[in-house]
């Protein structure tokens, strides 16, 4: 590792995930040089130039490679190789490295080469959260992921459970340089860019400077579309560029209006259980309040109407006939060129067998998530 | 029994030192006894006393009275800060006190402890000139049967240590579980400390590392020892186990064994005062005839001193009765309740008995499970406790026993589960009603609630006969000669009193119950490993006589049954006469939920909780178990809050002694390290407290905390997290002592003086600065040792060191490593420190001729030997090619060994 590591401050971005953590991402590389100004650098290192969710544009994962302990110590030298004269503090945006696969002292092992290590992160309330994660994992591409809202939200206690899950953070790098930021008190992304950037040093009179460019978000997708979507990941498709495409179509078929995904009893258990955890964060760890941690309030900023029952009956008969003319093409595309010439690491990697059987099931799933969707559905919308 | 003769004045030349917080007449007794006994000077620490008390306190030449409010906790430790880590600072800094005051030695007790000395001190501190420290054993004063047991010092009844065979069981019957090495509180006795304290840690028991423990002398029970009347009143008893149990006072060192009388006098303050003044006299009472026992064996001493405890101070009179703290209530009866216990292999089967048996009763009755785990996860008890969200009114309560069985029984023998045992602890856990205790193999076939209607008569249990015993009642010859003759032993004559532990109905209403059920449970935690049928043998050990046996109808065991040894006698006609049981013990080897065996009792199993799986709604998740759709979805927003919870027991606080919130870690010319969590540091910089280093009345450092830096993070792992520095300038501190100086104190200090407490962080036996670290400072400490050099890129040393404290690695003067080693026999420790990878991998050291450290604990003096520059280590680094040397992988070869045996012959063979 080059000495200079000991010369330079390092801030850390380390998400939460959906916290607007994508746009924030996007601003910083797209301002980079201007950053450098300010004697801060926002690497190249570490980040994918590919994105690997398309099926919206605009994903990106930060400094997603600095997240894992192999292979890391080069990265970093590699990183210092890219500091430039001037610089005194590198800033790397990663939501991955709150990922419960290492734990904090493990980042902060290598991460110790720095002079000194400031952590942020962006915490938002656990209903909302949860159902931001909860859209995610249904729109990504091979997680298949076909459950309810509630179902998801029952192995995801540890993850909201935020005092628990930073606290080791905290106690590794001091409370005062441990900053926490409230997703639903600051008015949206290019406020919280401003906050990370003041923490990062940037001075305070030119943080209106920024963000400064139209950066893509990464949105959650719509409640209405990830039901839809539901509905397609029953069908298994295993051809990358067939199921973005439906999706797409999935989207555009959408009627306009919202439906509730969590139960009612689930948003109240989620209350119950983390509203003392928010009462401690916010008296430990914030010095300001932050009503909007808090439980209670209506989070929804621009509160929609819900579909009526007929443009729901439609739009899920669009989505099955989508998803029936897919499954037909990819059937047909096997039959004419057979597996191993199929686009796609992750689908040659599963083998034929798999992608057999995954088609032949693919009709009894479709039609019993559809049907399960249906029922929640309809159970949403009385 | 005679008194012990008392040396006079046997405390002359000391000091006698305690923190004291209760009843005042307690606190008068301590004083006039050791004031009789001669002692120099008495030093009181008053934690928060109420103004009557401070009154009231009398005026003594001899006696110091110190005053610690709550204000100057509150300014010196964080929130929930360890009892024991205050006491510790109170014993070194009532030591400064004392040292200033011109004294030699202080001695630091309890409040309900008494220093006993046989031989004068003078006499015990001129045998031993060069002692740092003496460390005294303890005795456990005992009541005498009828004793004065409103009195604090009333306990008469010395009770000294036993030869390591000691049946403590025999003497003490079902109390000895209680005991630790043969105490019920502390067995570590306390310490008289020459002054100035030495360097290392102390515990509230004496010195634990360093200099002070090197030079501890250990004294005998005839020169010296402390007489700790643990029980106290029954009132100062009742008051201080309730505000244990409600949490109102975290006791750092309650250990396992303190944890388990926790739980039993948690059951005894829910009673009536009678009932506790009761128990209180049994518990803490030796009858004449133990008593007499144990002076043959020469360990109980007959000791009163009320006569020395009635002056020079005047004492507050006896106020009869006083008032004896009672726990409120928190568990309502239910109309049923049952018990198991499981492991993380029986968490299915347990709930398919629980299911079965609730399937069975009507709705409408209020069912209760309680349920002891070994070693369960959260999941796992989220899924018996999803039995609270049927149609049923049911409550499921986990208790996780995994302690207790870690402390009793340790790890399991091979092939057997611990878990067995666990129905011994049963008793700490159940409200207290009838409970119907079933193994996890067992499934009801039709409602059994009738159990807990039954007449028991004077028995305390009831059961179905093990099928050992019903062998040998139809054919005594087939059965090992050896089996018969336990049996015999445990039961008697009639073999049919021996009941099978599997389903036992337990009368908790019965007075008699508990005490016979921790009398079984003494047989288990003391003798375990000896029970050749585990707690079952305990338990038909402890019943005798107390036991009522149920129709075979009630504990169908169907390994016994289905046997070829059925056949004896009256066996088969009894196989069939009870075939239409209600309870069936599936007790083979083979158990149903694991195979799909098509036997009949596993068909059984399968259809019985198949049904019941069905009525409620719930699954198992067995092999066969059905599933459960939409689950989450139709849950309440009860259970969804339990759920996201963590449903663990919330663990009682397990704090070491040595846990400080703010700890030094070294020192060197510019930089003092210190170690604090994220709440003290907080806590300190806005109290704004000052770190002093004194050597005697020389203030040699003097800073404020708001000058502590940021964390080391690149520290890590490598020497701990919480690390700051601070800077300081030893150079000009210690240039009017010639660069050295000793027995220095570090302590924090409030910046306005408005108290004269102290809170200590140690002592360094010697503080140098870089220049005059000389090898012949470490002489003058039990320390050597020596760097031996690089080698491979590991800089390798070895030392001779009292104390576990980690050694440093020092790259140009900066703190960059710890590590501890074990002695050997030879109380050698050898050490390494990757140094190539610190100065090559990670960058440490940027000067060339920067020279590589070991620095010992106690002092900021490196260690002598070999001296390493940071240009040595990368040039070592650089030429060594490192060779590894080809090593055979067996696992690969075996691997290839195995697919090529798949392939069959090869084809040049053939």
């Amino acid at each position: 590792v080059p000495r200079n590591a000991k010369d330079l401050d390092l801030v850390l971005h380390i998400g939460l995930p959906k916290t607007a953590s994508t746009y924030l991402q996007n601003v910083l590389t797209a301002r980079r040089y201007d950053l450098i100004q300010h004697g801060l650098l926002y690497p190249t290192t570490g980040t994918y130039e590919e994105a690997r969710v398309r099926t919206r544009e605009g994903a990106q994962a930060g400094h997603f490679q600095l997240t894992f302990r192999d292979g890391r110590q080069a990265l970093l030298a590699e990183l210092l190789d890219e500091v430039p004269d001037g610089v005194s503090t590198v800033l790397l945006s990663a939501e991955d490295l709150t990922h419960p696969r290492l734990r904090a002292e493990h980042h902060i092992e290598h991460f110790g080469i720095f002079r000194s290590i400031k952590v942020v992160a962006v915490l938002r309330r656990q209903d909302s959260w949860i159902e931001s994660m909860y859209k995610q994992a249904v729109d990504v591409w091979s997680n298949f992921e076909t459950r309810s809202l509630d179902d998801y939200a029952l192995g995801k206690a540890r993850l909201m459970d935020y005092r628990r899950r930073l606290s080791p953070w905290r106690n590794l790098v001091g409370p005062e340089n441990f900053h926490v930021l409230s997703y639903d008190d600051l008015p949206g992304g290019a406020a919280i860019l401003r906050e990370v950037l003041e923490i990062a040093g940037v001075p305070r009179e030119r943080l209106g400077e920024y963000p400064g460019v139209e950066a893509p978000r990464y949105d959650s997708v719509r409640a209405i579309d990830t039901l839809g979507l539901r509905i397609l990941n029953g069908y298994r498709l295993q051809t990358r560029d067939i199921r973005n495409k439906v999706a797409r179509e999935i989207y555009d078929c959408a009627p306009a209006g919202e439906i509730d995904l969590m139960s009612p009893e689930l948003r109240a258990g989620i209350q119950e259980r983390y509203e003392p955890v928010n009462q401690r964060i916010e008296a430990e760890w914030f010095s300001a309040p932050v009503p909007g941690l808090r439980f209670g309030a209506d989070l929804s900023r621009e509160p929609a109407p819900t579909p009526s029952g007929d443009e729901l009956v439609d739009y899920l008969n669009k989505v099955v006939a989508l998803c029936d003319s897919a499954r037909e093409l990819e059937l047909g595309a096997t039959a004419d060129t057979g597996p191993a010439s199929r686009p796609g690491a992750a689908g040659a990697r599963r083998g034929a067998a798999a992608r057999g059987a995954a088609a032949r099931g693919a009709a009894a799933r479709g039609a019993a998530a559809q049907d399960v969707a249906a029922a929640e559905m309809t159970g949403a919308v009385e | 029994m005679s008194p012990r003769p008392v040396a006079e004045p046997a405390l002359g030349g000391l000091v006698v030192a305690t923190m004291f917080r209760g009843d005042p007449r307690l606190l008068m007794q301590w004083c006039n006894f050791h004031l009789s006994s001669g002692a120099d000077r008495l030093y009181v620490a008053l934690d928060r006393p109420d103004s009557a008390l401070i009154d009231a306190l009398p005026e003594h030449p001899a006696v110091r009275w110190e005053v610690i409010d709550q204000a100057t906790w509150d300014r010196f430790y964080t929130v929930g800060a360890n009892v024991e880590r205050r006491q510790v600072d109170a014993v070194r800094w009532l030591a400064r006190l004392a040292r200033a005051e011109g004294h030699d030695h202080l001695a630091f007790v309890d409040a309900d402890e008494l220093l006993d000395l046989a031989v004068p001190f003078a006499d015990l501190s001129a045998r031993h000139p060069d002692a740092l420290a003496f460390t005294l054993p303890v005795r456990e004063m005992w009541y005498a049967e009828g004793g004065r047991i409103n009195e604090p010092f009333g306990a008469t009844l010395a009770l000294g240590q036993a030869p390591r065979d000691f049946d403590w069981k025999r003497s003490f019957g079902w109390r000895a579980q209680y005991f630790r090495n043969g105490m019920l509180g502390h067995d570590t006795g306390k310490t008289i400390y020459r002054l100035p304290l030495g360097s290392g840690q102390l515990s509230v028991h004496g010195p634990l590392t360093g200099s002070m423990r090197a030079g501890a002398v250990a004294l005998t029970d005839g020169d010296a020892r402390v007489l700790h009347f643990d029980s106290g009143t029954v009132a100062t008893w009742s008051a201080k186990w309730v505000a244990r149990i409600t949490g109102n006072v975290v006791a750092g060192g309650l250990g396992p064994h303190r944890r388990v009388q926790l739980r039993l006098f948690q059951h005894v303050l829910g009673r009536p005062p009678e009932e506790q003044e009761r128990f209180f006299q049994r518990f803490y009472s030796i009858s004449p005839g133990t008593a007499a026992e144990l002076e043959v064996d020469g360990m109980v001493e007959q000791i009163d001193l009320a006569s020395s405890l009635e002056g020079p101070l005047p004492v507050p009179p006896t106020q009869v009765p006083r008032t004896v703290v009672r726990l409120p209530s928190a568990t309502e009866r239910t109309d049923v309740q049952f018990a198991m216990v499981c492991d993380q292999n029986f968490v299915k089967p347990t709930f398919a008995t629980m299911i079965s048996v609730l399937s069975q009763i009507e709705p409408g009755r209020t069912v209760r499970f309680v349920v002891l785990g070994d070693g369960l996860r959260a999941t796992h008890i989220r899924h018996l406790r999803s039995l609270e969200y049927t149609a049923h009114d049911v409550e499921v309560r986990v208790h996780d026993i995994t302690r207790d069985l870690d402390r009793d029984l340790g790890v399991a023998a091979s092939g057997r589960s611990r878990a067995t045992y666990g129905r011994a602890y049963l008793v700490d856990f159940l409200p207290e009603q009838r409970t119907v205790y079933l193994d996890g193999d067992v499934l009801a076939t039709r409602d059994v609630t009738e159990l807990f209607e039954l007449d028991l008569g004077d028995a305390c249990i009831a059961g179905v006969p093990d099928s050992a015993s019903f062998r040998l009642v139809a054919n005594p010859d087939g059965i090992p000669m050896a089996k018969r003759m336990r049996l015999a032993g445990i039961v008697g004559d009639d073999p049919l009193e021996y009941l099978n532990a599997g389903v036992l109905v337990l009368d908790l209403d019965h007075p008699d119950f508990r005490e016979l059920w921790l009398l079984a449970r003494a047989h288990v935690t003391m003798e375990g490993r000896a029970l050749v049928q585990r707690d079952q043998d305990a338990i038909n050990l402890a019943f005798v006589g107390r036991k009522h046996r149920l129709p075979a109808t009630y504990n169908y065991m169907t390994q016994f049954y289905t046997s070829e040894r059925c056949v004896d006698g009256d066996l088969v006609s009894a196989k069939y006469g009870s075939a239409d049981a209600s309870l069936i013990h599936f007790s083979g080897r083979v158990k149903p939920w694991l195979t799909r065996q098509d036997e009949f009792y596993n068909g059984l199993y399968r259809n019985l909780v198949s049904a019941a799986e069905e009525r409620l709604g719930v699954s198992c998740g067995f092999y066969f178990s059905r599933e459960v759709p939409c689950a989450a979805r139709m849950w309440s927003v009860d259970r969804w809050a339990a759920s996201l919870a963590d449903t663990r027991e919330p663990v009682m606080p397990d704090i070491s002694p040595l846990g400080a919130d703010v700890e030094l870690v070294d020192v060197t010319d510019t930089d003092l390290y210190l170690r604090l969590t994220p709440e003290a540091y907080l806590h300190a910089v806005a109290r704004r407290l000052r770190l002093v280093a004194r050597n005697g009345d020389d203030a040699l450092i003097d800073v404020p905390l708001d000058r502590l830096g940021p964390q080391q993070t690149h520290l890590g792992s490598r020497a701990g997290t919480g690390i700051r520095t601070v800077p300081v300038d030893l150079v000009s501190a210690l240039a009017p002592h010639g660069g050295v100086a000793r027995d220095v104190d570090l302590v924090l200090t409030s910046p306005d003086g408005v108290t004269s407490f102290e809170r200590s962080l140690g002592r360094l036996d010697v503080l140098a600065t870089e220049a005059a670290a000389t090898p012949e400072l470490l002489g003058e400490l039990p320390v050597d040792g020596t760097v031996e050099g690089l080698d491979h890129g590991w800089l390798r040393a070895w030392y001779r060191a009292p104390g576990e404290e980690p050694l440093s690695l020092h790259i140009g003067g900066q703190l960059v490593a710890q590590r501890a080693e074990e002695p050997d026999e030879d109380g050698l420790r050898k050490i390494s420190f990757r140094a190539a990878h610190m100065v090559v991998g990670l960058g440490y050291g940027a000067h060339g001729g920067d020279c590589v450290t070991i620095r010992v604990p106690g002092t900021n003096v490196p260690l002598p030997g070999a001296q390493v520059t940071v240009d040595q280590v990368r040039t070592e680094r650089a030429s060594v090619t490192v060779v590894r040397p080809l090593q055979r992988r067996p696992h690969l070869v075996d691997r290839l060994r195995r697919r090529l045996r798949r392939r069959g012959p090869s084809r040049s063979s053939t």
